[in-house]
């Protein structure tokens, strides 16, 4: 036993825990250690691709590459013929190459009781190597004796005792062929199904570097997981019921295929693309950005889940007034600052850091300040924002408006007649000019300068200072909630000049990435560049990835905004094929998100074993992740019953489900002004500041966000019955028994029916099921790790 | 295992009062909050490191929206850019200030005043953005705020509070250094111990129960060491707890305070917030910023606007200063009060003055910098520098030099790029005392 505790530590635990089973049990059946758990069945086969074991369960296929060499071991041990001599050196030879001594020498001592001959021949000569296996010491114990020169070792004393045995005892050792089976592991036939071809390509990487997966997730870890990565909310408690209780084999490509199809979906992606383009409620008036109109346009795209290729054109060849095309805010949103611009189009749709480049080349890539400006030269100078003149469109839904026009006449017209009946006028005027702007913005060409526009608010104001005076005027300014509208359009002159470093001159429009691809001096440049980049492999690629980190929490490429040669993926013909589904999809995000999903490789549990643990990259097992601020906040809203969660699938005929209602209202985390405002909620976990170009949020957890969720009002109000806990108010009407009330408190918060220990623990708590108690549980469940955590 | 501590373990070490020096009770503590990380070896690194700089630490007076410097601190009696605000003697030789600062004038003794600031940008956000990290906006990477700087170089002076604490107004994180070094926010002043108190509503004895609940229900995911951020999550289940039961936590509550000094800062918000910050540093915490807005007059500046808003200054960092030097802590505090640009010496004809940033002021107190003094001048009109120009940059490099604090240090951002604590700007020599 002293030699094993100079083999890796994996080894020990592992080679004491066989020992005990061979020595004790008389061996009826074989334990397979594998990661994370031990498979016991018969050994049906063994060669260097698999191993097959007969369990209870039926036939277990597990690759071997993801068996250590004592797992190895033990199923050569299983197939071999213990009864002879050669048979139990051959496996002792085996142990001892592998870097097993203890098992080597268990084994050789079982030839010498066989038969002494083969031993004296064939085993002696080898004991001294069981000294010297080269197996690093894996903790500090036995490090010493690892030192001295192994040659001029005695054998190791018991067996130099038995070398003294005359006549050797020829013992049969009472083993017969594994009758009882049993199965105490935890990997299934499924785990290593192949249900996409991401998941050949995955395994085979895995195998590659003995890296074994974790197995499958549970379909409540499934269904939680999916509703959270694509629709930003926990399921209704509704859907988990029936979900985890369906017996389709199919059960989880459904799900996936009504989870695409939810309305939700619109709203969880406009949080990302909001990080990523900047969306800001308010933004300054100089921007001439109107709020929300950007986030409408946004939200509006993916609810009609326009192709990629599209959002991206209409983004960079927008043209016209934010109010009546959000999309503009592409521009106004720096204002002025076309390298911005450069930065987020380079950085978001070409995955290039590209920003150092703005002054200098890249110090480590192929970079050049040249091609930064070349960029430059798609957009300046002749991409123009211009000033409008003030303008109100804060209340104005539709960007017509002849209602507001009424209710700002009527609030005027206690300050002046005069004024009342000039704004009528103007009012009518401004809606007419609305609609003739809308039209002409609709079939304006390239290089047209719109309309200039709203200056009736202007020519409104001075009318009622001329009537009502200054202070008048400037009330109605305030009351209208004035608003620059800035312009956005392409014009068909000037052009953009290389900084004097790069030697000055006309800088041409070319692409950086292929740098074949120039503008060739005809039509929209914003047009040609939006061209090259559907064209361009790469802008496929970075989208393909970015839906990939989104549902890993780790890009293929790492991170999403770093696409160049000496960062290549981790997995290139997943990436490729991520990427060819997008195109041939004609850049249907939704289609790539399916393929995804419906793999195994997204399914995998975020619970890692002993060997994959350590794995950042090559997605052995699910990455555990905070949930974002919108993700929490939208939670709590659902949990409590303040907002109704997302609901797919119908209860079979006759099946009974427990439901609560919700009670509509309230507002979803995208909703909200953002960024968020220091000290409320959605602040205190780290939603983007919309300021810097945000690719992955920061998923730090902290102090404030403990006290947030401990004693915030969000989630107090949430528990409250007199604020706005809807559920609790449900759960105590009298309809549900003890068990039932937690039964749906795990389900609405951790989306799983409880164990029998938590059922004991809250139904302890919950007692005749007060209110004040249910509160506390709903409370105490919002606050465990378990619901903050996707696992 | 990372489950929540009980409350109760720590209540006999942590009425340690003795923020000067390492006694007993110090190394109790360390004892007790080894297990977060915190050894005996960083409250003696702290206690070694304290000497190193003249102060330990800092309060930032922010006055959004571009104070201007003529009403303010540099006063041009008899030229024409002077305006209708009067200029008030003070209790340093020769320095004058406006006539609405009773309370800074009879302090001014214990500061220094800066009229030679001098920098390029005029845009709240983008001047704002400046003064907060020393660098302009860029949407590729994210400068971490002076607080957040000051704290990720010093170790903490009091275990149980947080380093970093911004009182009121807007936030300025920790950038690419991350969340570690993010200030700790109390959102209004009035309520400054917001999420630090249980909720209305529930009694102790229910709190507790709830707390006991939490933690049989919380075990069984956090044993299954799914992700190292589980653990971590647990530690500051640990730290907030610790902090809400934390004798220091009295240091939020005005309540604790002597009646009569609450009644001299009186019921403004922000007067509120600079007599939180001056507690806080008296309890350990580094780095406090308090925020006063409203420094945007446009329009009709003199009759109102600055008149209320020196009123509220006034009363605020006026008693800041007095109490601190009071007692003396004002040897170790370094006060820092500026905005982000000043106004244009010529008002404009809606009786206000617009953005200006070619010459402004602001003030240092405390903190090792120099006593009644004046550095730099503006010309006679107020528009430009005619001495001594100062950039933000050398503010901040002054501010970091003595907190001794290496400011040419570079930092390495998300993206690995070499980031300076100061980008471009020395100590100002002449500042120190």
């Amino acid at each position: 036993m002293t030699l094993s505790l100079r083999t890796p530590v994996r080894l020990v635990l592992g080679s004491l825990l066989l020992l005990t089973l061979v020595n004790t049990h008389a061996a009826e059946n074989v334990t397979i250690d594998i990661p994370g758990g031990a498979v016991r069945g018969r050994v049906l086969k063994l060669d260097a691709n698999e191993v097959v074991i007969e369990t209870t369960k039926g036939k277990q296929t597990i690759p071997a590459s993801f068996l250590d060499a004592k797992a190895l071991f033990q199923c050569k041990r299983a197939l071999a013929d213990l009864t002879n001599a050669e048979a139990r050196f051959e496996l002792g030879k085996y142990a001892l190459d592998k870097g097993l001594p203890a098992l080597a020498e268990k084994e050789f001592e079982e030839v010498a009781k066989l038969d002494m001959k083969v031993y004296k021949e064939k085993c002696f000569p080898l004991l001294p190597k069981l000294k010297e296996t080269p197996a690093a010491p894996a903790s500090g114990v036995s490090a010493g004796a690892t030192t001295a020169a192994p040659a001029e070792r005695a054998p190791n004393a018991v067996v130099a005792s038995m070398m003294n045995v005359v006549a050797p005892q020829v013992h049969k050792p009472d083993e017969k062929p594994p009758t009882e089976v049993e199965v105490k592991g935890y990997w299934s036939n499924a785990d290593f199904e192949i249900l996409s071809p991401i998941d050949k390509y995955v395994m085979e990487r895995l195998k590659a570097d003995n890296l074994p997966p974790s197995p499958r997730c549970t379909d409540d870890e499934f269904i939680r997981r999916l509703y959270l990565d694509v629709l930003g909310v926990i399921p209704a408690s509704e859907d988990v019921q029936v979900f985890v209780a369906d017996p389709a084999s199919d059960k989880r490509a459904q799900l996936v295929n009504k989870v695409l199809a939810h309305p939700r979906y619109a709203d969880h992606w406009t949080v990302l693309w909001g990080d990523l383009l900047r969306e800001h409620t308010d933004a300054p008036q100089e921007e001439g950005t109107i709020p929300r109109t950007y986030r409408n346009w946004i939200h509006g795209a993916l609810a009609k889940n326009m192709p990629y290729d599209q959002f991206v054109a209409e983004l960079l060849t927008a043209t016209g007034r934010a109010n009546l095309n959000g999309a503009v805010n592409f521009y106004l949103r720096d204002g002025r600052e076309r390298i911005e611009t450069v930065n987020t189009a380079a950085t978001v749709f070409m995955g290039t850091r590209m920003a150092c480049a703005q002054c200098h080349d890249h110090p480590f890539d192929v970079w050049e300040q040249s091609d930064f400006h070349s960029l430059m030269a798609f957009f300046g100078p002749r991409t123009h924002v211009e000033r409008d003149d003030l303008s109100t469109v804060s209340r104005v839904k539709d960007g017509m408006g002849d209602d507001y026009y009424k209710n700002v006449a009527a609030m005027v017209k206690k300050y002046s007649e005069e004024a009342d009946k000039k704004l009528a006028e103007l009012a009518k005027a401004r809606a007419e000019e609305l609609k003739k702007n809308k039209a002409a913005d609709d079939k304006l060409a390239y290089g047209e300068k719109p309309p200039a526009g709203g200056d009736i608010i202007k020519r409104m104001m001075d009318e009622v200072e001329k009537a009502g005076g200054k202070d008048t005027s400037e009330r109605l300014g305030q009351l209208l909630g004035r608003y620059r509208v800035n312009w956005v359009y392409e014009s068909d002159s000037g052009e953009y000049s290389m900084p004097s470093e790069v030697g000055g001159g006309r800088a041409n429009a070319v692409f950086p990435w292929e740098k074949e691809k120039k503008f060739d001096g005809k039509g929209s440049r914003r047009e040609a560049l939006a061209g090259f980049l559907a064209g361009s492999r790469q802008f496929a690629e970075v989208q393909a990835n970015r839906l990939w980190a989104h549902l890993f929490g780790r890009g293929l490429v790492h991170p999403v905004d770093d696409f160049r040669r000496k960062n290549p993926p981790s997995h290139p013909e997943v990436l490729a094929l991520l990427a060819d589904e997008l195109v041939k999809a004609k850049f249907d995000n939704k289609a790539v998100l399916r393929l995804i999903l419906n793999s195994n490789t997204y399914q995998r549990s975020s619970m890692p074993n002993k060997s994959n643990k350590a794995d950042e990259e090559l997605f052995s097992h699910r990455r555990l992740r905070r949930m974002s601020a919108e993700q929490i906040y939208d939670s709590i809203l659902v949990a409590s019953g303040q907002k109704p969660a997302p609901k797919v699938l119908t209860p079979p005929q006759g099946a009974r489900v427990a439901e609560l209602p919700a009670k509509g209202g309230g507002t979803w985390a995208y909703e909200v002004a953002t960024p968020a405002r220091s000290g409320t909620f959605l602040h205190a976990f780290n939603q983007s500041d919309r300021e810097q170009l945000m690719v992955e949020r920061d998923s730090n957890v902290s102090i404030t966000q403990a006290l947030e969720l401990f004693n915030g009002g969000s989630i107090n109000d949430a528990a409250r019955l007199d604020k706005s806990g809807y559920a609790v108010e449900q759960l105590t009407s009298g309809k549900f028994n003890g068990a039932d009330i937690v039964n749906l408190l795990y389900l609405r918060t951790l989306s799983r029916y409880p164990t029998q220990t938590e059922m004991g623990i809250a139904r302890g708590y919950i007692g005749s099921g007060s209110k004040p108690q249910v509160e506390d549980l709903l409370w105490a469940l919002m606050n465990t790790r378990e619901f903050m955590f996707i696992k | 295992m990372a489950t929540p501590r009980a409350t109760g373990t720590s209540k006999g070490c942590i009425d340690c009062d003795g923020q000067n020096g390492l006694g007993r009770r110090s190394f109790l503590k360390a004892g007790v909050f080894s297990f977060m990380g915190l050894s005996m070896l960083d409250l003696l690194r702290a206690d070694a490191l304290a000497g190193a700089g003249r102060c330990d630490s800092v309060i930032l007076v922010w006055l959004a929206g571009g104070p201007s410097h003529i009403d303010t601190w540099d006063p041009k009696p008899g030229h024409a850019n002077g305006g209708p605000i009067k200029p008030m003697d003070t209790s340093a030789d020769g320095i004058q200030i406006s006539e609405h600062f009773p309370i800074l004038a009879r302090n001014m003794k214990h500061a220094t005043l800066i009229r030679s600031l001098t920098s390029k940008e005029g845009s709240h956000e983008r001047a704002t953005y400046e003064m907060h990290t020393g660098y302009k906006p860029l949407a590729s990477i994210k400068h971490p705020s002076l607080g957040s700087l000051a704290i990720s170089e010093l170790p903490k002076k009091n275990a149980d509070l947080p380093a970093y604490i911004s009182i009121g107004g807007s936030s300025w994180g920790a950038g690419f250094l991350g969340a570690k070094v993010a200030p700790f926010q109390i959102g209004d002043p009035n309520n400054p111990v917001r999420n630090l108190v249980r909720p209305d509503g529930v009694p102790q004895q229910r709190y507790n129960n709830r707390m006991q609940l939490l933690r049989s229900l919380d075990g069984p995911f956090a044993v299954q060491k799914r992700g190292q951020a589980v653990d971590d999550y647990g530690g500051h289940f640990n730290d907030a707890i610790q902090l809400m039961y934390s004798e220091s936590v009295k240091a939020f509550d005005l309540k604790n305070e002597n009646p009569a000094v609450v009644q001299r800062y009186g019921n403004d918000g922000f007067a509120k917030s600079c007599l939180i910050a001056r507690r806080l540093v008296e309890a350990g915490v580094r780095f406090c910023e308090v925020s006063l807005g409203g420094w945007d007059t446009h329009n009709d500046a003199f009759k109102e606007s600055i008149p209320r808003l020196s009123g509220r200054l006034d009363r605020g960092l006026g008693n800041l200063i007095e109490d601190l030097a009071a007692s003396g802590k004002l040897e170790t505090t370094l006060i820092v009060c500026t905005g982000e640009f000043g106004r244009t010496p010529q008002i404009n004809n809606r009786s206000g003055r617009d953005h200006y940033p070619r010459v402004w002021s602001a003030l240092f107190a405390g903190g090792g910098a120099k006593k009644g003094y004046c550095h730099g001048a503006s010309d006679d009109g107020g528009a430009a520098v005619k001495d001594k120009p100062v950039r933000p940059g050398d503010i901040h490099a002054t501010m970091f030099d003595l907190l001794g604090i290496d400011y040419k240090k570079d930092n390495f951002s998300d993206q690995g790029r070499p980031i300076k604590i100061v980008n471009e700007g020395e100590s100002v020599k002449d500042l120190l005392a």
